[in-house]
């Protein structure tokens, strides 16, 4: 378990506090200069904070207030760099070795190790005639090499093509189950972290805002500002109304159910966000059975289709013209024929909506 | 207007003040030779423009078409070159001669003598550190030097104690260091106010011929200079600077 | 031609370049990996040399070489010698004179070096010496070479500061460029000229095998 607490406010304000388990993948997500590779390069070693600990199992590896630091060469940590940072004058061979803590029966736990990244028999090339992908494996070798106690990967995947990177997406995952190492990985991409991530952690001008399940940060984000940075959609204001002894959301002529209404009060006025996953379309062609939750009704003002999933973005009736998104199946729309310019109906689903106070 | 136009170009081509002497000097004249020129220039209208190096250095540029009009160089040698390669226009002039000094610095404790057996001395014992000539290879100071010491019978000791300078100035240079016991440098130096203060002297019996000759293409200006060297006025000068000049008339 | 003065000349191009590997290494290192107060200064001192008229820096070397001065006098109680006028006056001289030729190469080849690199042996576990000298080093030797080369060579074509400071002494401080400006002086055209025709084909030699080295360097090492 990596338990992390940064704080500094120069070069570059911290104010970090994250963790994680032993074969967990946290992905430590934001734009680019938020300090995503700061915080990285403090876990590695390679910077020191000004206050702050890093304890990682039962080791302290910083503390400021015992004036405690240990070097990288110190802490036992792989570290996968943007760029790989691959030796260049040596072999894929000699890179490992150099890495490994003992070098007794090299050839052998190189061989493994190779294995493992699925490179076998590409010891002897230099790292300028291997491809982007391979580098990279090459990478992670690298840093198993170490025998690590925690993996760190900076962007890993950014300097890659798309193709390669699903393939390396999947190799991660496979990988990952074998090791018995927290794994963080810092990238921007929120859809990769969704994917690969069990944790999420979302940072923003060197400040952690929440960590959490993926689904729990991108569509149930504590506030207004985490909303943002994990680009949620669809996200409105309302007011909460109290009706019969129950909270209900008044978004404009609309009264809205919703399920989790815990430590709000009525009058107060909040954000509130679904996502377009659970906003469901009244089907024409079949009708829904069911009750029909939070019923809206709107205009088609464009239909976005990608990789079989269509994006319906729907001007709401007396809302002054503001856009739900609602995301259905491919077959779905066009077996639905929806056109823009139509008029439909759809539920918001009530345990979907995430309310965030104001 | 096509008259005046020309007339005033002709001026930039022609200036009306007098023309200018272009000479070159060996260095031992660093401090005769602008009293020299200051006294001429006060006589006639011309002026003097003078250009120092070892004589070695300015034979090349001359043989090399330097713009010279006069050379005076303390080494027959380097004339007799230039006259053999037709550089030389007219006779040279034998105007004056110069004088060796032996010189030791304050900081030295060597003594000075004209027989320089103190070399001798110190040579035998051990303590003889550094002794500055200027190079005997083609500086007429350090050829002078050579055949003092060679008359004192100590050359060849001496060999390893000698710093070589590139000119006669230099010489003097190297021995305000505290490495330096003492040097061969020309009397017309050391007589003056600068170095008299920082040092003692001994002069020595060598005489070095100081000669003159005019370069080929020299204008008359240049002839005048070369009279005037021969003039009473100028031997008053070289004999207060230390030089020696043959009452031949 | 004046065998003896060949090998002066030959020994303080020699002993120059070997005391300048560890020194200018040093100061390349430190200059590419650290950032400190007076950082810029410091380069600006090492570089100045180049740029220094020989006669101010020989200036500046007989007034401190001096036996009266406090470097000079100290060498004089520790060995009985006096440091200037000596071959070792020389060789601290162009020490000094071609130090910018050695530092310069090194640092830029080292700054070259994407600092990442360096940052991932040390979370390999490499110790910041063995990163120095099985990453560092080899992957600025190219540098590390031109440097010597072109120290040795700089420093067997001196000529203005050894006339100032050298006192042309025979086996000792004749070097063979002051050798042949003698030759010159003397109207000794032949000796002259073989003198000069073997520093021109050394020089020449030197920079090609550089240049030849360098190309072939870069086909191995190129990312």
């Amino acid at each position: 378990m990596l338990k992390v607490r940064l704080q500094q406010s120069h070069p570059i304000a911290l104010d970090v506090e994250l963790h994680c388990e032993r074969g967990e993948i946290l992905a430590l997500v934001g734009p680019s200069g938020a300090g995503k590779s700061t915080v990285l390069r403090c876990i590695a070693g390679l910077h020191k904070a000004k206050h702050g600990q890093i304890r990682c199992a039962e080791q302290l590896w910083f503390d400021d207030k015992s004036k405690l630091d240990f070097t990288p060469q110190q802490r036992r940590i792989g570290m996968v760099f943007q760029h790989y940072a691959l030796f260049p004058h040596l072999t894929v061979h000699d890179n490992i070795r150099l890495a490994l803590t003992e070098q007794k029966d090299s050839k052998r736990k190189i061989d493994d190790l190779l294995e493992q990244v699925h490179l076998t028999g590409l010891e002897q090339r230099y790292p300028n005639q291997l491809s982007g992908g391979q580098q990279q494996r090459v990478a992670i070798a690298r840093a198993l090499a170490r025998e690590p106690e925690v993996l760190l990967l900076d962007e890993p995947f950014s300097a890659v093509d798309k193709v390669t990177r699903r393939k390396l997406y999947l190799e991660l995952n496979t990988l990952r189950r074998s090791l018995e190492m927290p794994i963080i990985l810092v990238t921007h991409d929120l859809d990769e972290a969704a994917m690969l991530a069990d944790s999420l952690c979302v940072i923003h001008n060197g400040k952690t805002l929440q960590q959490g399940p993926p689904d729990q940060v991108l569509h149930r984000p504590r506030n207004i500002e985490i909303a943002r940075q994990v680009d949620v959609r669809n996200l409105l204001t309302a007011e909460l109304i109290d009706v019969d002894g129950q909270l209900k959301l008044k978004w404009h002529d609309y009264v809205l159910t919703v399920d989790n209404t815990a430590q709000l009060t009525a009058g107060q006025r909040v954000h509130w966000t679904v996502s377009p996953a659970k906003v469901l379309l009244h089907q024409r062609v079949r009708p829904s059975r069911g009750e029909h939750e939070n019923p809206v009704t709107g205009v088609i003002q464009e239909l976005i289709t990608l990789k079989g999933i269509t994006t319906v973005l729907l001007r709401i009736e007396n809302t002054n013209n503001e856009i739900i998104q609602m995301d259905v199946p491919e077959h779905v729309a066009m077996r639905n024929e929806l056109t823009i310019g139509d008029k439909i109906t759809a539920s918001i689903l009530s345990d979907a909506i995430h309310i965030m106070p104001d | 207007m096509r008259l005046i136009f020309v007339f005033v170009l002709s001026c930039c081509f022609f200036p009306v003040h007098a023309e200018e002497i272009r000479i070159a000097a060996a260095t031992n004249l660093r401090y005769v030779l602008p009293v020299l020129a200051e006294k001429f220039e006060q006589q006639t209208a011309h002026h003097i423009a003078i250009s120092f190096a070892a004589s070695g250095t300015l034979t090349t540029q001359i043989l090399h078409d330097a713009p010279f009009e006069v050379f005076l160089s303390a080494n027959p040698d380097y004339i007799n070159r230039l006259a053999d390669m037709g550089k030389t226009d007219g006779d040279v002039i034998d105007y004056a001669e110069a004088q060796l000094a032996f010189y030791a610095a304050k900081h030295s404790k060597l003594k000075l003598d004209k027989n320089l057996s103190s070399l001798a001395v110190g040579l035998k014992s051990g303590s003889l550190n550094k002794v500055a000539i200027a190079n005997p290879k083609h500086a007429p100071y350090g050829q002078a030097a050579e055949t003092a010491l060679k008359k004192a019978g100590i050359w060849q000791a001496i060999q390893k104690h000698l710093l070589i300078a590139e000119n006669a100035s230099q010489a003097v240079q190297f021995t305000m260091s505290t490495s330096v016991d003492a040097g061969f440098v020309p009397y017309s130096h050391v007589i003056q106010a600068k170095l008299e203060s920082t040092g003692r002297f001994v002069k020595l019996d060598s005489m070095l011929p100081q000669q003159a000759v005019l370069i080929k293409g020299a204008a008359e200006p240049a002839k005048q200079f070369l009279d005037f060297l021969q003039t009473e006025a100028a031997s008053s000068i070289l004999i207060k600077h230390g030089f020696v000049v043959e009452d031949e008339k | 031609m004046d065998w003896q003065a060949f090998e002066v000349s030959i020994k303080l191009a020699l002993l120059t370049s070997a005391s300048l590997l560890p020194l200018g290494l040093g100061l390349a290192y430190l200059l590419a990996n650290s950032r400190f107060v007076g950082r810029e200064v410091l380069e600006a001192a090492i570089t100045l040399p180049l740029v220094l008229p020989p006669t101010v820096l020989g200036y500046f070397l007989l007034v401190g070489l001096d036996s009266s001065s406090f470097f000079g006098g100290l060498f004089v109680s520790l060995t009985g010698h006096t440091l200037a006028f000596s071959f070792t006056g020389l060789w601290f001289a162009s020490i000094i004179y071609s130090l910018p030729f050695a530092v310069q190469p090194m640092l830029r080849s080292m700054e070259a070096i994407e600092p990442e690199i360096r940052e991932a042996a040390w979370c390999s576990g490499l110790s910041k010496w063995k990163t120095f000298f099985k990453i560092e080093l080899p992957l600025a030797w190219p540098g590390i070479v031109t440097a010597m080369v072109l120290s040795f060579s700089h420093t067997l074509g001196e000529f203005g500061v050894v006339l100032m400071i050298g006192g042309n002494i025979a086996g000792e401080t004749r070097t063979l460029s002051i050798a042949i400006y003698d030759s010159v002086l003397a109207f000794e055209s032949a000796q002259a000229q073989s003198m000069s025709l073997i520093l021109l084909a050394i020089a020449f030699v030197s920079i090609t095998v550089v240049f030849l080295f360098n190309r072939s360097r870069s086909r191995v090492v190129s990312f």
